[in-house]
């Protein structure tokens, strides 16, 4: 079966059959995620990806569903300005890279943020602790994602 | 390709209406309905998604995300998904429902899991349903041939959402009232053992320092939802603060109601419960 739609802003047709998994064709077909080795279980965040702005566990969304859907990787974020001014405060705010999980809390962090604007310490704390890592960066992330919240609140408001 | 996938492929209808996914029915009355798939995937862990032999998807029905609202209720599409719920801003959403949807699996998952998917899985009641019964909801059922209004209180009883072959979970009605205080905590997720797995709801509503109005509930998956309506009735219109034997009381009933239960609650569940019944009496004086 193959299906047309959109990978990180390219008109894509990948092969995939009809009970496999968005992760498994975006590895197999396109070289996604060759890094990493994600749960399968829609816990650990590896494999998250934006399907329609939404964010979302690769491995348990049937590939059926993406036909004429827009689906963008982390590694498609990662080219994005918006991404750039967030990892920018990040770093401000003395981020240290863990190579296990600080790509994911961005994705998984900055995705929460775009579509919950206004959430606040308390919210980004719980989301910032479902995806599960030892590496001590989450006091980093969540100062960085109070800083996001007022940063983009101050945008609106001068908008108006 | 297509490694680790075998047999014939599964039929997968995507219909674009709930006319649409009804009338898939009267070809296929076997095929079975696939919303966010969450929970689906939960009971197949596996590197292929397990689907039925003729299935109906559901993301692209999308007269079945609506929310509509009114003075006297709140309709929830059965498609809605937890983070749309969620999303809902306003008073119109009861914050005792959005505590229970903010809980569930992780924010990537709420983009997915729908309404009517957490109240129809399999065998068991969804996180979301002692919230909505608290608060007196009612489920619409479609079939081709018309709709049914199935009350919260049926569901209870029978331990879980029953639909017959052919029909859809398509709104789910909440009605508008005021509840100040409302109560969620729940203990345990999907890799928390079955015996320490707890969920408690409370609504409360109070003016002139009596209690006007008192909902609870408790959740053990094995044992389903229990509803202690002896001490809703025992508080309902009690003076606040609550006398100490009043208090002690309400402790004994929930105790008693622990007791009766078929399938006795672990000593892990029995305490949580009484601290956490014993906390919210503490919550209704101080608020």
């Amino acid at each position: 079966m193959k299906l047309p739609f959109i990978l990180n802003g390219d008109d894509v047709t990948l092969d995939g059959d009809t009970r496999e998994s968005l992760f498994t064709v975006l590895h197999r077909e396109a070289g996604v995620f060759e890094e990493k080795t994600p749960c399968l279980k829609a816990t650990c965040g590896r494999c998250h990806v934006l399907l329609d702005s939404k964010e979302v566990p690769s491995c348990v969304v049937p590939f059926f569903q993406v036909r004429q859907r827009e689906v963008v990787t982390p590694e498609g974020f990662r080219q994005t300005d918006e991404y750039r001014r967030f990892k920018a405060i990040l770093d401000d705010e003395g981020l240290v890279e863990c190579a296990e999980c600080t790509d994911v809390q961005i994705f998984h962090l900055f995705s929460y943020l775009e579509l919950f604007p206004h959430a606040g310490p308390e919210e980004c704390r719980l989301v910032i602790g479902e995806i599960p890592c030892r590496c001590g960066s989450r006091p980093v992330l969540e100062r960085g994602a109070a800083r996001w919240v007022e940063r983009k609140g101050a945008a609106r408001v001068s908008r108006r | 390709m297509s490694a680790g996938v075998e047999g014939p492929p599964p039929l997968v209808y995507s219909p674009r209406s709930l006319g649409e996914a009804l009338a898939l029915f009267v070809p296929n009355p076997q095929a079975q309905l696939f919303a966010g798939g969450t929970a689906w995937q939960s009971d197949y862990l596996s590197s292929s998604i397990r689907l039925p032999p003729v299935t109906i998807s559901l993301h692209l029905a999308d007269d079945l995300r609506k929310v509509t609202y009114g003075e006297r209720w709140l309709d929830l599409g059965g498609a809605l998904s937890l983070n749309q719920l969620l999303s809902v801003g306003g008073p119109w959403v009861p914050a005792l429902l959005k505590d229970a949807a903010r809980v569930i699996g992780t924010s990537a998952l709420r983009n997915l899991a729908t309404v009517a998917g957490n109240l129809c899985r399999k065998g068991v009641l969804g996180d979301l349903f002692p919230p909505l019964h608290l608060l007196g909801a009612q489920f619409e059922v479609r079939n081709l041939r018309g709709s049914r209004w199935v009350p919260s209180q049926q569901v209870a009883d029978d331990g879980k959402m029953t639909l017959a072959a052919g029909e859809i979970l398509t709104r789910v009605r909440v009605p508008q009232e005021d509840w100040p205080l409302s109560f969620y905590q729940k203990i345990g997720n999907i890799r928390t053992p079955w015996d320490e797995r707890l969920a408690l709801s409370g609504l409360a509503r109070s003016k002139n320092n009596q209690l006007e109005a008192f909902r609870f509930s408790f959740h053990l998956p094995h044992s389903g939802l229990v509803r202690v309506r002896e001490l809703e009735v025992e508080l309902t219109g009690q003076t606040l603060p609550l006398a100490h034997r009043e208090r002690t009381r309400a402790l004994e009933r929930i105790d008693e109601a622990l007791t009766q239960l078929p399938e006795p609650p672990s000593v892990f569940q029995r305490d949580r419960v009484l601290h956490m019944t014993r906390w919210i009496v503490t919550r209704l004086d101080s608020d």
